[in-house]
């Protein structure tokens, strides 16, 4: 079972052998979800599409249509589509990539633990590994259809034969994971 | 907590009577079924340096009332908030303030 205590060099980390393939396999996931390319679209300009041209498909950058990596890379304006757009074209990129970094730190946390048996985090790692667990959380929410806090009660009552009952387990030890994390970081 | 780099210092006033002509943007940040609440409010703390009590308050508003005004100032501001919530996994969004 996962032991984060708060020790004068730092956060130390140990987690069982589950826990290190669970979070290794969702360290892949995250990785592999962010590092597609940036949506792009053909200009809404119908000369453009008659002519089947290709244009400079970073012209326009759209909201993902995979809902999970919608929620990891939300719009910034709800009503207006042009200035959420433009945000995403300047920043979609940068924010995959601090995403993506906060998974590498992980994933060398993880390597660390497998070999020496446990990983003394700094304070800005531990925040690192806050990240990750709560954009793991919002990547398998999404992929459960959670979308309000009806959502939620309805899988606490999922039959135990219900093949989600698996995947609803590892978003409840996540959660268990994040708040011990931040208990220990708040010390 | 940690400040970003060129961060521009704003002082910790209520937010209610902070709006000025010159700062006409909010940023909101929007109720989800997924953030803990200690986490957000662990996130208030660290982003904008509000004291506990104030970011306490203000996760229990996005929880309740579903979405909270956490910032104001201009535009570009309100951007770079949003980007640095984006990047704690929280959902946030710019608009004018009313």
């Amino acid at each position: 079972m996962a032991e984060i205590r708060r020790t004068p060099a730092g956060l130390r980390v140990k987690l069982g052998d589950y826990e290190m393939r669970m979070l290794t396999r969702l360290v892949d996931d995250i990785d592999e979800l962010l590092a597609g390319t940036a949506q792009e679209v053909r200009s809404p300009d119908p000369l453009v599409e008659l002519t089947g041209l290709d244009v400079d498909a970073s012209d326009v950058v759209e909201t993902p249509d995979d809902p999970a990596l919608r929620r990891l890379l939300p719009d910034a304006y709800r009503d207006d589509d042009e200035a959420a757009a433009d945000f995403r074209r300047y920043t979609e990129n940068t924010l995959r990539g601090a995403k993506r970094a906060d998974a590498t730190v992980v994933r060398q946390g993880l390597a660390s633990i497998a070999s020496l048996g446990e990983r003394i985090l700094d304070d800005e790692q531990a925040d690192a590994w806050l990240r990750f667990l709560t954009d793991a959380r919002l990547v398998i929410a999404s992929r459960l259809g959670i979308e309000t806090a009806d959502d939620v009660e309805a899988f606490e009552h999922l039959p135990a034969d219900d093949p989600r009952l698996m995947v609803y387990g590892i978003y409840e030890w996540l959660l268990i994971l994040l708040s011990e994390l931040l208990a220990a970081v708040g010390e | 907590m940690s400040s970003a780099p060129a961060e521009v210092e704003r002082p910790q006033t209520d937010l209610e009577s902070d709006v000025r002509p010159d700062r006409p943007w909010v940023t909101v940040v929007w109720d989800d079924p997924v953030n803990l609440m200690e986490y957000v409010t662990y996130v208030f703390q660290k982003l904008f340096g509000y004291p506990k009590k104030k970011a306490e308050r203000l996760m229990l508003q996005v929880h309740t009332e579903g979405r909270a005004a956490v910032s104001s100032g201009t535009r570009e501001q309100m951007e770079h908030d949003v980007q640095r919530l984006h990047a704690h996994g929280l959902w946030a969004t710019v608009q004018k303030d009313n």
